[in-house]
């Protein structure tokens, strides 16, 4: 029982009373059913097997087998969500992190389940998406795991049975690689310590689930050979779960089986609790007998000395989840460096930069003019451990070929006619920092070459020298065109593009992540409102549903000059659509664009509005245009204002 | 100079010894690791003291009562040290410190700086390996009998099936097992020259290999006992208890010859 995967906390636990409505429905609307546990959707736990398991483990074939019969019962864990577990959020959350320090509420506490949810979230992590909010929460389950593991004795205490009696396994053998142990036992106990001592790498395992067997076990170490030791093995563990064979409960047997063993130390455990003998073990040289009273003390023992690490932990697990509460609730989940954004997809490459930055990977950003691309290389700078560091932007369109390369590269005294001095080039002054070779697209093809030359050998050669000079730097890199295409084309050399793609981060444009827009809009808004100092404080209703229906080409800096625009143009505190630059006001939303797919009624609102507006507010002309009678005009019209 | 140099390094020990009682009572990472910081730091002034007593008094410091303890002290250091830094186990420092602490302030009580030359034969360099060797068998035998002491109270604590304080801190029988038996050999082996090497030129002077005199008699005696541990262990299939039983008796015999025999009972080998 390597894992249970049903003990994991239930995702649709969350909110069947909830004491702040907001947030919580937030939360279970965002977090959905995979995504908090994404082991409980049948694909992922079946990746998970496929890759964390080899086949031939029958325990984890069993499981998933286990898992699949499950799935057909309850219609699949995916597709439905599983029965509420959890009367509220802050109760599923409390589940959660116990989880991850392996802290169940029943009695089977083992730090292999802690282990189990680790690896189900990475593998998660590597085959899909998390969201921001179950990343943030997973970083702050290991980050309090670990805080536990350092500053108290919670993992120091042994939580159940079998890992009692693998704990003073330990103690006194110290591994158990070079170990041999005995299970007795046809039980469910017996193949749970076998188990056990299976994760523990044990050096060899003997299951004995019969009395014959038992018996032939016996008489393989007893009965005389030619050779002085028989071929069984000789057992440095003894743990009786059944009493099988009356011969083990039998202090003669092992006091030979001792002097066989030249009286190495000896862990003999009788779990069967009906020995009789115990007193005679006890006094039996480097023979440490365990019966099953005194392995229950030891669990006794140290779960009274847990109780106070619990409440401590209780009440960092509470600290944790009002700080989570209080993020999710905040705007500042939204942000990352100077990037604001509530889209799944800007949440993976913010996710993207947080797990690269500290690396010095290269790596190439693509997305049309005005995605932010430049923000995400200084993201990417701040991240890492080069922020206090420069960080050059180099615009390559924007310097004419000719000067690019002494601007790259510097060049020494005497180059070229007007080089006059020695010149630094952006690269040198980049030295420790990282530099941001905007449209790399448009680097002339020699250029190209030393480039290529100094990520693969950190040496750049200034014009007119003939010193290599090391450097380090890291170098990340933009641009608006198909590289690819490029490279097919012959425009782009193939060597430098594989060398830049190393990781690459596509920023989506604005229009294929609308939800952004309104976080976008206010974050501007707000911004300069400041900068104006003007009282503007939101979006009118209907300058709100401009901007959302309009396809942005110029992205997100078209959004920002929009609304600069609009700020300034501004009388009171609310923005117009009147407001709005003009040719955004009067774009029409085709009447089926992209993927957004409206119903019929609201296509129909869109487009009597609309109408209405052509018309220039004449009801009797619109209503003329539309097809219909005045007073279904107007009892529309009313239809639609009254949710307002 | 030398006192207050003195004292102060037994105040680093006493400081690191401070950080090992906590660490061992909280048994968290950090505290561990800093008290192993303090330890090597403790240890690296005592060498520097070392050295500044051997510039003073123009020889190494391992011929009066006063040196021979106090290079004592440090070579249990170095031992320990090295035992954590091959092992990756901090727990043992608690055990070993007061040991050093201890001998390091008996040191003091001898503390004489007189510039009266010991005789002759002590200033050759022979005789100065021959000490040398020695201490270090000595804290080796030291390192044996801290682990068989901790085998033993870590076992009855196992055979009373209570998780006290050493159940939960300390390492496994097996470890200590392992670390008591490599004392005994490498100290075996050191005992085993530094004596041979003493008797050799100790011979040259006297003409005479063996006498009945105390110290060698108590040092024979260590020999064979820890002679008695390696056989008891080859031939007899020794392990746990009674191995450390007889490295006990053996480091016991060893303090006997080291300490009571050579400052009261032995004549011959004063060489005055």
């Amino acid at each position: 029982m390597s894992f249970r995967v049903y003990h994991l906390p239930r995702p649709a636990g969350f909110a069947l009373e909830e004491p702040r409505p907001v947030p919580c429905a937030r939360l279970r609307d965002q977090l959905g059913v995979e995504e908090l546990m994404c082991v409980l959707s049948p694909r992922q736990f079946e990746l998970y097997l496929a890759d964390g398991a080899p086949a031939s483990n029958g325990v984890y074939v069993n499981e998933a087998e286990r898992f699949r019969a499950f799935l057909a019962e309850t219609g699949g864990a995916a597709a439905q969500s599983p029965q509420c577990e959890h009367a509220s959020e802050a109760q599923a959350l409390t589940h959660y992190f116990r989880s991850a320090l392996g802290w169940l509420p029943q009695g089977e506490r083992d730090e292999q389940h802690a282990k189990a949810f680790r690896a189900a979230h990475a593998e998660a992590q590597e085959h899909s998406h998390l969201g921001a909010q179950c990343n943030r929460l997973f970083e702050r389950a290991l980050w309090l795991t670990e805080k536990a593991r350092i500053e108290t004795d919670f993992f120091a205490h042994t939580p159940g049975l079998a890992t009692a009696l693998l704990e003073v396994a330990g103690k006194i053998f110290g591994g158990l690689q070079n170990r041999m142990a005995l299970v007795l036992g046809n039980n469910m106990e017996a193949a749970r310590a076998a188990q056990a001592l299976r994760d523990a790498d044990v050096g060899g395992m003997l299951l004995i689930q019969k009395a014959s067997q038992a018996e032939d076990y016996l008489n393989g170490i007893f009965v005389e050979t030619a050779r002085e030791n028989s071929l069984a093995p000789l057992p440095d563990l003894i743990l009786i779960f059944e009493a099988l064979h009356p011969q083990f409960d039998d202090p003669r047997l092992m006091q030979k089986l001792m002097a066989k063993r030249q009286r190495a130390p000896l862990l003999l455990a009788d779990l069967t609790g009906t020995t009789t003998q115990a007193p005679a073990f006890q006094k039996m040289y480097n023979l440490f007998f365990f019966a099953r009273t005194d392995l229950h003390r030891l669990v006794e023992q140290n779960s009274s000395a847990r109780g106070q690490i619990e409440n401590k932990i209780t009440q960092w697990i509470a600290d944790e989840i009002a700080t989570f509460q209080q993020w999710l609730a905040s705007d500042e989940r939204f942000h990352f460096g100077r990037m604001v954004s509530s889209s799944p997809q800007m949440q993976t490459v913010f996710e993207m930069i947080a797990r690269i930055a500290r690396t010095d990977i290269t790596v190439l950003i693509q997305g049309e003019s005005g995605t932010g691309k430049e923000l995400v290389a200084a993201a990417v700078h701040e991240s890492s451990g080069r922020a206090r560091r420069p960080f050059v932007v180099v615009n390559c369109g924007a310097i004419p070929e000719s000067l690019l390369e002494s601007e790259l590269f510097g060049h020494v005294r005497g180059a070229f006619t007007g080089a006059i001095t020695n010149k630094k080039g952006l690269f040198e002054e980049a030295h420790m920092g990282t530099i941001f070779l905007d449209e790399i697209g448009e680097l002339p093809q020699q250029l190209q070459v030393k480039l290529l030359r100094f990520l693969q050998d950190n040496v750049i050669r200034k014009v007119g020298s003939n010193v290599n000079l090391q450097l380090d730097v890291r170098v990340l890199a933009a641009t608006n065109r198909d590289l690819e295409e490029m490279v097919a084309q012959g425009k782009f050399r193939s060597d430098l593009f594989y060398r830049l793609n190393v990781i690459r981060l596509d920023l989506p444009p604005l229009r294929e992540r609308r939800d952004d827009i309104p976080v976008l809009a206010q974050h501007f808004l707000r911004k300069f409102a400041a900068r104006m100092r003007k009282p503007v404080a939101e979006l009118s209703r209907e300058a709100m549903q401009k901007l959302c229906n309009y396809p942005w080409p110029g992205n997100v800096r078209e959004l920002e000059n929009a609304l600069e625009r609009a700020v300034a143009l501004s009388l009171d505190h609310e923005i117009a659509a009147a407001e709005l630059p003009d040719h955004l006001r009067q774009h029409r939303a085709p009447a089926l664009s992209g993927n957004a797919r409206p119903s019929l009624k609201e296509m129909e609102q869109r487009y009597i509005l609309e109408t209405v507006e052509h018309c220039g507010n004449n009801y009797d002309e619109a209503a003329r245009v539309l097809g219909i009678g005045r007073t279904t005009l107007w009892r529309k019209l009313k239809e639609y204002q009254a949710p307002e | 100079m030398i006192p207050l140099a003195q004292w102060l390094v037994t105040l680093a020990y006493v400081l690191a010894l401070a950080h090992y009682v906590k660490a061992f009572r909280e048994g968290k990472d950090d505290s561990r690791k800093r008290s192993w910081q303090i330890a090597a730091v403790a240890i690296m002034l005592h060498f520097g003291y070392l050295v500044h007593l051997s510039f003073t008094i123009g020889r190494l410091p391992v011929t009066s009562v006063f040196e021979t303890l106090t290079a004592c002290a440090w070579f249990f250091g170095v031992a320990y040290l090295s035992v954590e830094w091959r092992l990756h186990e901090t727990s043992l420092g608690l055990f070993i410190l007061p040991f050093i602490i201890v001998l390091h302030s008996l040191s003091n009580l001898f503390l004489d700086l007189q510039r009266v030359l010991p005789p002759i034969l002590l200033r050759e360099l022979v005789f100065e390996i021959h000490v040398v060797i020695l201490l270090f068998s000595y804290s080796a035998f030291a390192i044996s009998f801290i682990a068989s002491v901790l085998y033993l109270l870590l076992s009855r604590e196992i055979q009373q099936k209570s998780t006290g304080l050493f159940y939960r801190r300390l390492p496994s029988l097996a470890f200590f097992d392992l670390l008591s038996n490599r004392g005994v050999n490498i100290g075996l082996l050191f005992l085993t020259l530094g004596v041979a090497l003493g008797i050799y030129e100790g011979a040259k002077i006297a003409e005479q290999f063996f006498t009945w005199d105390a110290k060698f008699v108590a040092v024979a005696l260590t020999w064979f006992i820890y002679c008695f541990h390696l056989l008891g262990r080859f031939k007899l299939g020794w392990q746990g208890k009674r191995a450390a039983v007889v490295s006990l008796l053996g480091f016991g015999s060893l303090l006997f010859s080291f300490l009571i025999v050579s400052l009261t009972l032995s004549k011959v080998h004063h060489f005055r």
